[in-house]
């Protein structure tokens, strides 16, 4: 799998791009990234300083009550063994002068009315068998009671609008402020989405993907992994399971969007891009040709139905 | 619900489909994938919401599977069975 990905010559032409684009093209004199203590953001966050240096790099972290305590340790870490400067501001009472909360626990609750906002944690979740059957995509709530016990209900199609809505003040919210650090510095906001979110729908229009500079959307998340090892990111940060940080509840991003270890997703992916017949990735990865047929569909459908995402406003 | 025959379960449900999706085309072949039409999945939980409750069946989430929703053939199939199997 990626025979052609050559991570340190990757690398070098990133940090080469990075110092073009941020200071020529855009005439910034830095740039500021949101790191949330995931692998995303801090192998932006190393690129950016080896290209700008650790003075011209801002980092910002931005939690909200439901975010990780881990996630704000490992961005800290990682900020300070690079020496660059750092920005906490904790979004909590401006979601929830926005009534995110109230209007995402009031969805789950209709799904849910044994859901108790204060003492339970819930998360959204995808049918997991994807390779097992061309099941659709339809979202569950899942709620975790105190003692573990788990209550999991489909959602309607308001419940999930009023949920992800929701949410994503929460991407938005970060990005006024992401806007607000880099404007008052004269720097450019750096985005840490790579191709799984960018092609597959997998970001907040106007939110994570309101950003001036894209270095890693190009990027399978296995090659940012590659990248991301090849460049010195600590291990704690590769090791750790991508998570959406989104919800109260852990909730990985396999079970809440691609419904698939990363690894089979992109070998199967690049191999579909590369033109390769069902049969020839099936008989790769030791799989079934309709197995190889079903994730084929789920990226082709994600692509076409999150197209929105990605267009920019239409003019007549 | 009485039993319905194909064609009615048919017709039903493309009269649905037509008056939820504007992007339906009635006359696109019935094995036409769903996503043709322009159901994302938030248009498949609106289908199984209506299937559920219009015919009066109750769907779990290992049936919402392209081979029982997938298009208007598979859905035809899905109904007949569940009602009048």
């Amino acid at each position: 799998m990626f025979t052609d990905f050559n991570p340190s010559e990757e690398a070098s032409r990133l940090v080469s791009w990075l110092k073009e684009s941020c200071i020529t093209k855009l005439k910034r004199d830095g740039g500021v990234i949101g790191v949330s203590g995931g692998l995303d953001s801090a192998t932006v966050l190393q690129l950016a300083v080896n290209a700008l240096g650790a003075e011209r790099v801002i980092v910002a972290m931005l939690p909200d009550r439901d975010s990780s305590p881990d996630s704000a340790k490992l961005a800290e870490d990682m900020a300070s063994r690079l020496g660059v400067r750092t920005v906490t501001r904790d979004i909590t009472p401006a979601l929830g002068g926005f009534g995110c909360y109230d209007a995402r626990d009031n969805a789950v609750k209709q799904a849910v009315p044994d859901f108790d906002p204060v003492h339970d944690k819930f998360k959204i979740v995808l049918p997991q068998n994807l390779l097992e059957e061309a099941s659709l995509n339809v979202f569950s709530a899942v709620v975790i009671k105190p003692d573990g016990k788990e209550i999991r209900r489909r959602l309607s199609p308001s419940q999930v609008n009023e949920i992800v809505a929701a949410s994503n003040l929460k991407q938005r919210a970060r990005m006024m402020t992401l806007y607000h650090e880099a404007e008052r510095r004269n720097y450019a906001v750096i985005g840490t989405g790579n191709k799984n979110e960018h092609d597959l729908g997998f970001f907040v229009k106007y939110g994570d993907g309101g950003v001036d500079i894209q270095p890693i959307r190009h990027l399978f998340k296995t090659q940012v992994y590659a990248l991301a090892k090849c460049i010195g990111v600590p291990d704690d940060i590769i090791q750790r399971p991508p998570t959406t940080d989104t919800y109260p509840a852990d909730t990985t991003q396999e079970e809440f969007f691609y419904r698939l270890p990363f690894e089979l997703l992109d070998g199967i992916w690049d191999a579909f891009e590369k033109k390769q017949s069902s049969e020839k990735i099936a008989s790769s990865f030791n799989l079934t040709v309709e197995q190889v047929n079903n994730v084929i569909a789920d990226i082709q459908n994600k692509q076409r139905t999150t197209e929105y995402l990605r267009l920019s406003p239409l003019v007549p | 619900m009485p039993s319905l025959t194909r064609p009615e379960i048919r017709e039903q449900l493309v009269s649905y489909l037509c008056e939820s999706f504007p992007l339906f085309n009635p006359a696109a072949p019935d094995d036409t994938p769903m996503a043709e039409h322009g159901v994302d999945s938030l248009g498949t939980t609106n289908i199984v919401v209506y299937l559920e409750q219009h015919f009066q069946i109750e769907i779990n989430d290992t049936e919402i599977t392209r081979a029982n929703l997938g298009s208007v053939q598979s859905l035809v199939n899905f109904i007949d069975k569940r009602k009048n199997a």
